[in-house]
Formats: C-alpha cells, sequence, structure tokens
C-alpha cells in the first residue's frame, strides 16, 4: 500500500469495510509452520512409488489449515467444478498441483525459540487447537446422525478459526496485544479483536472465505460458529454445522487441546449435544478420545518437530522449485487473464464481476476499463474512488501509468454523507476530497485534471479523476453509468453483508444478556426462598436455642453446661447461613459512589488487620497502586468484598502471610481493575472451576462456610462489574475484580 | 409502670381501678392535676399528683406499686410464647400475657395495658408493622414499647418497622440474656 494509507495503525474500534477488504485482499494464502512444508515435501517425494505415503501425504493436505484453504480456495477458483472438501479438491487439482499450491504457501519463521514469530500467538497451540476441534467437530457430526460429511465437518472444524490466523498475520502487534488482554481477563478474544484491530475473525474470516471462494459451509462456519443455533435462521443450509463446529469447539476448549485465544469458561456443551441429539454419554466419549487423536494428526504434521532455520531455507528453495513449474499449468482465477483488446474491456469488466466482487477489486478494474477505453488518458495517474453511506473512509485507487497501483486516504471535508450530497462538479468535488496536503495533489496535475462522478439513480457513488479536461463524450458517459450501475450493486451487497454481520454481532449480545437474566431470575426465586426459610427456620432455632440456653443455667457441671451451650452455638450457626444464603441471593441495591480506590485499598487493608482475624498480626498486606481513574461503585460492598478476598487470600497463605493489593487502570474496557494477590497454596483447575458455586469449599469443614467467593461475584456484578481468578497449584491466586470508571457527567 | 415518671388517662384508670372517663373528669376539673402533651389534647399525669389524688381519695396504692413490668408476647408458634413465658415467669420481674395473632394482639394490648409488647413480625393475619402503627395511633398507648422479635431480617423491612413506630429489634434465634436486659432497658427508658 502506498503513503497515505494506514497499514498497521488502524485506529481501534473503526476499521473500515474497504480498510479490511484491502488488507485481506494482500493475503495470497495464509503461511504453515515449516515443519509441516518440509514434511510435506518429504511425503511428496515417495509418494509416486509409496501408497501408504500417498495416504498420508493426502492426509496431511488436509489436516493443515492454510494448507486446506488454500486448496478448497484453487478448487472453488474453478468455476466449472465443485468440491467442498479437501479429499475432493485433491482430486479436482491432482496431488501435484496440490502439493505444489501446498508449498507455495508462505512459511511461518516458527523457530523453538518463539513459536509466535510473525504473528500475535502461539502457532503450535494454534494449530493443535484447529487440529482437534476438526477431529471433534467429524466424530459429533457422526454420532449426531446428521446429514453431514465427515469430511466436510472436519474442514469445517480445521478452518472456523482462519479469521484469527489471517488477523495474526495482517497485524501481529495488535493480534498479541488482544490475545494478552483476552488472557488477563479471562476473556474471549473476539471481544477484544474489536476493540484493538476493529474487526473480529468472524468477520475478518467470512470476508476472506468469499474472496478466496471457500465453500459456502466453511463461509458460513467461519462467521456464525459464535453464534447459538437459535439465532441462525432456519434457511441457513449450514446452521447445524455451525453447530457442530461451535460444539466442537467447546469440546477442545473444556479439554485444553491447543488454544486459539479464547479463555472464557465453555458453555453450554450438554445442551448444544442435546440440541444437535448428541447424548453427554457420547460427548464425553468423544472429549477422552481426542487428545491421543489430536497428538497424531499433530505428529502428522510435524507440529512437533523442531525446525532449524537451515530446514527452513531448504524448504521454501524446495517449495519455490515446484511452484515454478507448476505456475503455468494451474488453471487460476479468470481475475489473472490478461487485458484483452479494447473493444472487449467492457464485456471483460461485467464478465469479472462476480456476486462476490468487493471495492478494492473493482476500482482498479474500473480504472482499467476506462484508461483501456480512452475515456480518461492513461498517460497520467488515475484515481477511482467509491463512497457509500456505511464507510467513513473513502479509498482510492490509484493507477500509474506503468500499470503499478497504490490506495490513498482521501478527506471528507463534510460533515453531511457524501453519498447523500448531489453529484458536484470538478471543482467541488476537488474541496470536499481533497485537504490542500493531500498527497494525491502531489501526484495528479489537478490544473489539467477532470473529475468524473459516477452516479447511479441520481447517487454520487464514486467517482475518477484523471488528466484530461473540456466535456466528456456522449459514449463516455455511457460508460461512466455502466461502471457506476456495477458499483452501487457492489455497494448494496457489502452494506447488506455488513447488516448481517452486526445482526449477527447483536444475537450473540443478546444470548449474553438472556443468561445473566436468566441466572437474576434464578437467584430471585432462591432469594424468595430463603426469605421464606429463614422466618420457617430461624422458630424452631430460636427455641432450641432458648432451651438450650435455659438448661445452660440449670447445668450442674461444667461439661454439662458446655454441652448446652454447644447446641445453642449451632442452632446460632445453621442461622447465620440462612442469613448469607439470604443476603448472597437477594443482596441489598448498591449506592454507587466516585471511589477513590487509592484510598479503599487502604481502608480496607486496616480494617482487616484491626479485625478479630488471629493471623491478622503477622499479615503483611502491600499496596501497589499505579496513577488510576475512581470507580464508580457502592463503597461498602466494596469494602465487604474486599474484606472477603482479604481474608480468603490470608487463609490461603503460607507463613509469613503476604497479601498483596493493587489497583490499575483497565482502558480496553472503560473500567479500572483491583487485584487482590497471595502466594498461598493455590487452586486447580477443578476447584478454580467451582469457586463461585455457593458452598463449594476445599477449606476444612467449619471454617468457611462457602458462600463468600459467591457473594463477591453478586456484589461485583450487581456494580457492573467482573471478577475472575487467576490459580495455579503451589504458585499462588490473584483475583482481578473490575470494576466500571466513574465518569463526571453523571 | 412502677417506673414511671408520668402516666396517660388509661394507665391512671387502671393504676385506681377506676373508669378512664372518671379519670378525664377528674382531670378536667382540677381534682388530679396534670398538664396537655403541647400541641395535642392528649393528657398527662405526673406520678407525684396521681399519688396526691389517690391519697386524697383512699383509693389503695398496691395498683401503683404492684413493681411488675408487664409484657405482652405476641407470636403465632406456641413453642416460642411458652420459651418466652418460661423465660420472663422464672425471672420474676415480669407480668406476662400472650397473643397468637394480629386480632389477639389488639385485644390484649387493650386489656392487659403491657408496658412493654414483645412483638413477632410475621404474624398470620396481619404483619408487625400494622401491630406497631394500630399502637402508636392509640392515645392511651403511648408509653407502650414495641420490641420487635423475628426470624425475617431483611434490612429493609426492619427500617420500615422502625418507621412504623417500633423501638427495637432482634433477630432470632436470640440470647435470653441479651432479650431480658432490653426488656427492662426499653421500659425504663
Amino acid at each position: 500500500m502506498g503513503e497515505g494509507t494506514a497499514q498497521n495503525g488502524f485506529a481501534p474500534g473503526g476499521m473500515s469495510d474497504s480498510q479490511l477488504e484491502i488488507l485481506l485482499g494482500r493475503i495470497g494464502a495464509l503461511p504453515t509452520l515449516p515443519a509441516t512444508a518440509a514434511r510435506l515435501l518429504e511425503l511428496a517425494e515417495t509418494a509416486d512409488r509409496d501408497p501408504q505415503a500417498a495416504g498420508q501425504l493426502d492426509a496431511l493436505l488436509g489436516a493443515d489449515p492454510a494448507i486446506a484453504a488454500r486448496l478448497l480456495g484453487l478448487a472453488g477458483a474453478r468455476r466449472e467444478d465443485f468440491a467442498r472438501t479437501v479429499p475432493a479438491a485433491i482430486e479436482l487439482l491432482g496431488r501435484p498441483a496440490a502439493v505444489a499450491a501446498a508449498v507455495s504457501l508462505e512459511l511461518l519463521d516458527a523457530t523453538d525459540a518463539d513459536p509466535t514469530a510473525g504473528t500475535g500467538m502461539d502457532l503450535r497451540d494454534f494449530w493443535r487447537h484447529c487440529l482437534g476441534v476438526a477431529q471433534a467437530a467429524r466424530k459429533i457430526a457422526r454420532a449426531a446422525r446428521l446429514d453431514i460429511e465427515g469430511d466436510l465437518a472436519f474442514a469445517g472444524g480445521l478452518l472456523h478459526d482462519l479469521g484469527k490466523l489471517a488477523l495474526a498475520v495482517t497485524m501481529p502487534k495488535s493480534y498479541r496485544r488482544a490475545i494478552e488482554a483476552a488472557f488477563l481477563h479471562k476473556g474471549n478474544v473476539a471481544a477484544y479483536e474489536q476493540k484493538i484491530l476493529g474487526v473480529g475473525h468472524c468477520v475478518a474470516g467470512r470476508r476472506l472465505a468469499e474472496q478466496w471462494r471457500l465453500p459456502q459451509a466453511v463461509q458460513d462456519v467461519l462467521w456464525l460458529h459464535h453464534q447459538p443455533l437459535e439465532a441462525i435462521p432456519p434457511a441457513m443450509p449450514h446452521r447445524r454445522l455451525c453447530a457442530v463446529v461451535a460444539l466442537a469447539d467447546a469440546l477442545c476448549r473444556r479439554g485444553r487441546i491447543g488454544s486459539a485465544g479464547n479463555f472464557a469458561a465453555p458453555r453450554e456443551i450438554e445442551s448444544l449435544g442435546e440440541t444437535l441429539g448428541v447424548a453427554a454419554g457420547e460427548l464425553d466419549r468423544i472429549a477422552n478420545e481426542l487428545p491421543a487423536q489430536t497428538d497424531r494428526l499433530a505428529e502428522l504434521l510435524g507440529l512437533d518437530r523442531p525446525a532449524p532455520p537451515a530446514l527452513v531455507g531448504q524448504t521454501l528453495a524446495a517449495g519455490k522449485a515446484v511452484l515454478a513449474r507448476l505456475v503455468e499449468s494451474l488453471p487460476l482465477s479468470a481475475a489473472s487473464a490478461a487485458p484483452a483488446r479494447a473493444m472487449n474491456l467492457l464485456g471483460e469488466f461485467f464478465a469479472t464481476i462476480s456476486p462476490h466482487s468487493t471495492a478494492p477489486e473493482m476500482l482498479p478494474r474500473i480504472g482499467r476499463v476506462l484508461t483501456g477505453l480512452g475515456v480518461v488518458s492513461a498517460a497520467s495517474p488515475v484515481a477511482v474512488y467509491s463512497l457509500s453511506e456505511w464507510d467513513p473512509e473513502v479509498l482510492a485507487a490509484v493507477l500509474a501509468p506503468d500499470g503499478l497501483q497504490d490506495w490513498l486516504r482521501l478527506d471528507r471535508r463534510t460533515d453531511a454523507p457524501l453519498s447523500s450530497v448531489p453529484p458536484p462538479s470538478g471543482e467541488e468535488a476537488l474541496r470536499l476530497l481533497l485537504r490542500d496536503d493531500s498527497p494525491l495533489r502531489r501526484r495528479l496535475d489537478l490544473a489539467r485534471c477532470r473529475h468524473l462522478p459516477l452516479v447511479c439513480a441520481g447517487r454520487w457513488v464514486g467517482g475518477v479523476l484523471a488528466a484530461g479536461t473540456g466535456e466528456p463524450s456522449e459514449g463516455s458517459r455511457a460508460v461512466c453509468a455502466a461502471t457506476a450501475s456495477a458499483l452501487a450493486i457492489m455497494q448494496g451487497r457489502c452494506a447488506a453483508m455488513r447488516l448481517g454481520e452486526q445482526l449477527a454481532g447483536a444475537s450473540e449480545l443478546l444470548r449474553d444478556t438472556h443468561e445473566a437474566l436468566a441466572e437474576s431470575r434464578t437467584l430471585a426465586a432462591m432469594g424468595e426462598m430463603a426469605a421464606g426459610a429463614a422466618h420457617e427456620i430461624n422458630n424452631p432455632l430460636a427455641v432450641i436455642s432458648g432451651r438450650a440456653q435455659l438448661m445452660r443455667e440449670r447445668g450442674a457441671t461444667d461439661a454439662e453446661k458446655k454441652t448446652w451451650q454447644l447446641i445453642a452455638d449451632q442452632a446460632q450457626r445453621i442461622s447465620d447461613i440462612i442469613t448469607e444464603l439470604m443476603s448472597y441471593a437477594s443482596p441489598p441495591k448498591p449506592n454507587p459512589e466516585k471511589l477513590q480506590l487509592p484510598q479503599l485499598l487502604e481502608n480496607a487493608a486496616k480494617s482487616f488487620s484491626s479485625s478479630e482475624h488471629p493471623q491478622a498480626g503477622r499479615l503483611a498486606v502491600d499496596i501497589h497502586i499505579e496513577d488510576v481513574p475512581p470507580a464508580r461503585a457502592d463503597r461498602s460492598q466494596m469494602q465487604a468484598v474486599l474484606l472477603e478476598l482479604i481474608a480468603n487470600a490470608a487463609s490461603a497463605s503460607r507463613e509469613p502471610l503476604q497479601v498483596r493489593l493493587a489497583a490499575e487502570d483497565d482502558p480496553l474496557n472503560n473500567a479500572v481493575l483491583l487485584t487482590v494477590a497471595d502466594d498461598g497454596v493455590g487452586m486447580d483447575e477443578k476447584t478454580l472451576g467451582n469457586v463461585f458455586t455457593p458452598f463449594f469449599s476445599v477449606q476444612e469443614a467449619g471454617r468457611r462456610r462457602g458462600l463468600g467467593l459467591p457473594t463477591v461475584k453478586r456484589l461485583v456484578e450487581n456494580n457492573g462489574g467482573r471478577v475472575w481468578i487467576r490459580s495455579k497449584p503451589g504458585e499462588g491466586t490473584k483475583v482481578y475484580v473490575q470494576l466500571p470508571r466513574w465518569t463526571d457527567s453523571e | 409502670m412502677q417506673h414511671k415518671s408520668v402516666y396517660t388517662t388509661g394507665e391512671a384508670a387502671d393504676i385506681c381501678k377506676l373508669s378512664q372517663q372518671t379519670i378525664i373528669r377528674c382531670f378536667d376539673s382540677g381534682q388530679l392535676q396534670g398538664f396537655r402533651v403541647p400541641g395535642s389534647k392528649f393528657r398527662r399525669i405526673p406520678r407525684d399528683s396521681l399519688v396526691k389524688f389517690m391519697k386524697a381519695n383512699g383509693i389503695p396504692m398496691d395498683g401503683l406499686d404492684s413493681g411488675k413490668i408487664r409484657v405482652l408476647i405476641v407470636d403465632d408458634d406456641a413453642e416460642i410464647v411458652e420459651l418466652f413465658t418460661d423465660v420472663l415467669t422464672h425471672d420474676g420481674r415480669f407480668e406476662v400475657a400472650t397473643a397468637s395473632s394480629g386480632y389477639d394482639a389488639g385485644v390484649m394490648t387493650q386489656q392487659f395495658r403491657p408496658d412493654i409488647v414483645v412483638l413477632d413480625y410475621m404474624l398470620p393475619d396481619i404483619n408487625g408493622n400494622v401491630v406497631c402503627r394500630t399502637i402508636r395511633q392509640n392515645e392511651d398507648l403511648q408509653e407502650t414499647k414495641i420490641l420487635i422479635i423475628s426470624g425475617m431480617v431483611n434490612p429493609a423491612e426492619v427500617e420500615k418497622l422502625m418507621e412504623a413506630g417500633a423501638d427495637d429489634f432482634i433477630k432470632k434465634p436470640f440470647n435470653i440474656e441479651h432479650v431480658v436486659e432490653r426488656i427492662v432497658e426499653l421500659v425504663k427508658a
């Protein structure tokens, strides 16, 4: 890309459609791992004479996400045939061509020293995740007795996260940040892709799949695999496949097979299994077999082999040689055909427009057809731009006389959407689109430049800037009108696509809201029950405790008195549990105020040390506070939350007791982050998964009632925050409390 | 009642074993010295003037000096009522009456004229706050204390009870000594 356009510095939260399309258009293919490519060449050499090697080779071609995407794309570019699965694609292309296509992929420089080289994520973990999901999807499709080909489910699973690879390759630094943020917040990287990169992997994957003409089934999986099944319209032919892949993804995340940046706990495994008709027992069986099967596939791809730099070089050279031999023989997309004679240009232009055309594809073609037909001169640069209501960016394809093309960002010097402005005259258009210092002014000789607006149905959809003076001829106007309609149709389709993507995003949000609502209803019902129970149970407890107290007074010996006191105390203890349960299920409404975190932490630490905790005397509380904005939360509830967390940390701590409190800014979420950490015994995965469940406690019986952390969660969530825990056995525990920032408008 | 320094006309009637009407007549005619609560028509009789009135009219003094705190226990749970009766009777400082519903409680406050009502919040017919309000609206029961004792502990509900006129709240199960102390403290206040 040329000057003026951003490469990796897209503003967070706002990548425009054209930027995304251009970015993805630059990826000819996704890279694969050097070890895999080496393994491929090794097998290809013997495949002719060794049927076993041939079988392994086919399996390898189908098991690498980058290679599989490449093969399906190539098969899709051959319009006369059709292949939905990798085996079908290999048959269609022929094995030598398939191998050539595979080795022509770029290699990731994934040496052992840095498994994330060149991307934002751990590639071996990512590959393993794809393999696991592919394998699980195949098994689930079979177990569900759905009419879904096993190989198709496999391909869907293998390729479902292609969008992540695409984003990681094109914007490695930003992607690393997104993964790190997801890890810190124990969330899904998808949420941070949108915030940091301005686009999520589902949308990126879908757009890429469309550009590459991957099979429709794969395209649907790429962008709908995070959708709840109910949200996908029954008319979508591949909705069940999407659900199969979603379930496979959840199984792999639960079983920790590889990782693709989603650190949130998988949910609804059982219910999704039930919807698809797979019994829980069957799912467990699939899950149990999964690690070993994934290992076998990983071995086939050479995933665990070291790839020394020398091997990388050799593989690259060998791959290029094979590619050179085959580059001519491959029937690639019609887009690569050389321009025919001028008279055929218009026909050719329309022939290359397909339902999948995007602005970055179409704008240079419009430029070429206009220069080819002599509407504008090809002797100096030509700039073609597209205007649409939904895309705030105005990008122009600039064609140089030597055939090279690059992209420039134009300006919008009016608040009104340009597409709603009546098509302006040449000078007016230049005033609206070009700043005085616009680089395009240097490229085009504006004094001798002509602006041809592209107008369709009275709407200004784009235009051309090129050398030339005087009024355009009748013929030129007709050509402009024809290209304008094509552009308008493309814009309309993109708008519809974007709308679909936004709707999909909305329905995901809706599911989350729905789940939260269901949980709060359950808790409200529980609160009512606990309130009723409190009355019913506390009465007999009062009688037991009261009678025991009377008996204690009349007790003859100390031992007798002690026993009666014990009965009274235990009655009191039951009552306390009920009270706690009630305050867990229906906590008082928060009364949010502006909280200065240093003060909050210091007060909590102080009141903990002065409270009656026996260890408190020896407790060292270490407060670390970054420069953080104030939070918006209920003071006494947050005080209670911190006291509970400090007490937990202290009781898990070994000598000498040490608890660290910290506060930091969390600008990505417009929040602040409090942490309470200890160097204590830590927790295993299973305990960690249950800490927020009422009455789940691993501490000695009688010490704590198991409602502390669940109540913490309730209080924090009632204050609009989130709480999560990171811990490993023997390595201590760190609890994170995220609270909304105070905004001064309140 | 023996610890009080000021009496309502109803209380004076009880002590003198006369009708309230008679007390009011004597008050209005000046035979019985007293004052009206500022801003209302409620009559109040200081202990000294009551003693003077009783001596002047040869009324036996035992009504004034019975020496026991009159406690009305209101709870629909018979075991709780029995527990309180046992505890308070055994203590010796109290005279106890009981009721098991809001309606009974209304009747008993009129008849028994308790110094303090120990009231369960959740009654089968009406809620505790209705009982509180009814007692507070009665001119003659202004000095009657109300101690709520309940297994229900919703802070918002407790708040409402205090607004309705309750003097204190104790949660079930309770410490007996604490409850007895509280009863004495409230009545002496």
